[in-house]
């Protein structure tokens, strides 16, 4: 709308344009002030106007950041925030949106505290990726935490209780004051080089927060993501996440806790050795069965093969041989039988007593000659006659020649 | 046994044999190898399953040089 050359501005657009500028120029942030009232709502934003002597400014904090508050704002409570400006339009009121709140005095460690994060983050340090697996069944764990307190003793216990068999070795360091930061980066730069262990336990106790602040240490966060052994943390109370945890393979809520996580249950571990003894028992089993069945089946197919059964073979081959051997000399025995019967048949045929039995009659002069002509012989010659029971001297009357 | 034949890669190991052993494929030989390989690191096992002696110990810097003492010692 355009009247007398003026350009005329509807409510939303004054408030659209006013909100574009308050959220371009007046991002991220960091002001210092006291609460004066502090209204959580059932949705979950909290709603709190904060004060300085002059000033007040309205603020909220919407659910998200809400749930992720270190700290919980009270009236009174001097604070430091980090938040946007930005415009809430149907009010005209313009408001902080705040995300991270923290006690004054603490406002400078936790800013350090989110750039750090957030670059360490940016590097991939707290990368679910680069974690490494914790070891189920450690024989030796190395702890670093300080050699008095009730930390080791804890882990000790439990270890104790759990796992008889896992040894442990102490590397004993400050866990607060000045030098804390330098000796527990140097402690798990020495546990990696002396090696032998298969896990690391950082751990100290619950304390303040200037107190666990060395665990924030940006050389110390990194030696723990540099270490070759798996770490496991365990810092502080279950609430306090340092970003040693962040950057450690594991975060135990507690000391006992890590030890519980660091070992497995010696019954436990028993009972996967007797797993694992199991099949290696019915897998080597299965292989021998396998191969039982691959010979049984190799020998029906090639039976041959089997010297016994060769020499069944041969034998039932020699015995068919020795029948057919028998059978052959009985018959030839039997052939040749018949042909002397035979011989023998006609041998007796030719015998001249035989003929004289059946009445011929062999005729001899009286030199013994045979007579087989009337020429051989004149009238009145003797002749001897042989029959069959004896014999007849006789005289030659006359002879008479047949031509046969 | 080496020094790096620890607990773990002991199971490690272990686990590799069986899944061998399993996958059927090995031969009669290999079998054998196998399971006398897989015995012998499961004797490994429950040997240190066994070892309570010397639990505790202390990693202790002396003229840059380190020595283990038992117990726990103060830094």
């Amino acid at each position: 709308m355009n009247i007398a050359g003026h350009s005329i501005l509807t409510i939303t657009q004054v408030a659209n344009q006013v909100k574009y500028t308050l959220e371009k120029n007046y991002a991220n942030l960091w002001i210092q002030g006291e609460i004066a009232s502090c209204k959580p709502y059932p949705s979950g934003h909290i709603y709190l106007t904060l004060k300085d002597g002059q000033s007040e400014l309205p603020a909220v904090i919407f659910s998200p950041y809400a749930k992720q508050l270190k700290h919980k704002p009270v009236t009174g409570l001097k604070v430091t925030v980090n938040g946007d400006l930005s415009l809430y339009s149907p009010r005209g009121q313009f408001q902080l949106q705040i995300r991270n709140l923290y006690p004054t005095g603490q406002g400078e460690l936790w800013l350090a505290y989110e750039a750090l994060k957030e670059k360490l983050e940016l590097e991939g340090l707290f990368s679910q990726e680069s974690k490494k697996q914790i070891p189920r069944f450690p024989s030796r764990i190395g702890i670093i935490t300080s050699s008095e307190g009730a930390v080791l003793r804890d882990i000790i216990q439990v270890l104790n209780r759990r796992a008889p068999h896992v040894s442990c070795l102490i590397y004993p360091v400050s866990v607060q004051g000045k030098y804390a930061a330098g000796e527990i980066s140097e402690a798990i730069k020495m546990m990696n080089q002396y090696g032998k262990m298969d896990t690391l336990i950082v751990g100290r106790g619950g304390g303040s927060l200037e107190d666990l602040w060395c665990f924030n240490d940006e050389q110390v966060v990194r030696t723990i993501f540099a270490s070759h052994i798996p770490v496991i943390t365990a810092i502080g109370h279950e609430t306090d996440t340092t970003l040693s945890d962040y950057a450690a393979d594991y975060r135990a809520p507690t000391p006992s806790a890590a030890a519980e996580i660091a070992a497995e249950d010696r019954q436990e571990t028993i009972q996967y050795l007797d797993n694992i003894s199991e099949r290696l028992y019915s897998a080597s089993k299965q292989i021998i069965f396998v191969h039982k069945e691959k010979i049984e089946s190799f020998h029906k197919r090639h039976g041959f093969f089997k010297p016994h059964l060769v020499l069944e073979q041969w034998d039932e081959k020699l015995s068919v041989f020795n029948n057919r051997l028998k059978q052959s000399i009985q018959s030839t025995f039997i052939s040749q039988k018949r042909k002397v019967d035979s011989l023998q048949d006609k041998i007796s045929l030719l015998n001249p007593k035989t003929q004289l039995k059946r009445g011929f009659a062999i005729a001899t002069d009286s030199k013994n000659n045979i007579i087989f002509s009337p020429h051989q012989v004149n009238d009145n010659d003797d002749l001897t006659i042989q029959v069959a029971r004896g014999i007849l001297k006789t005289k030659v009357i006359k002879g008479k020649i047949h031509n046969v | 046994m080496s020094e790096k034949q620890t607990f773990e890669k002991s199971l490690t190991d272990l686990q590799a044999i069986i899944e061998e052993l399993e996958s059927e494929t090995s031969s009669l030989d290999k079998m054998v190898h196998l399971f006398e390989e897989g015995m012998k690191l499961m004797k490994i096992c429950r040997t240190k399953l066994d070892e309570v002696e010397n639990r505790i110990s202390t990693l202790v810097k002396e003229n840059d040089e380190f020595s283990e003492k038992p117990g726990i010692k103060q830094s």
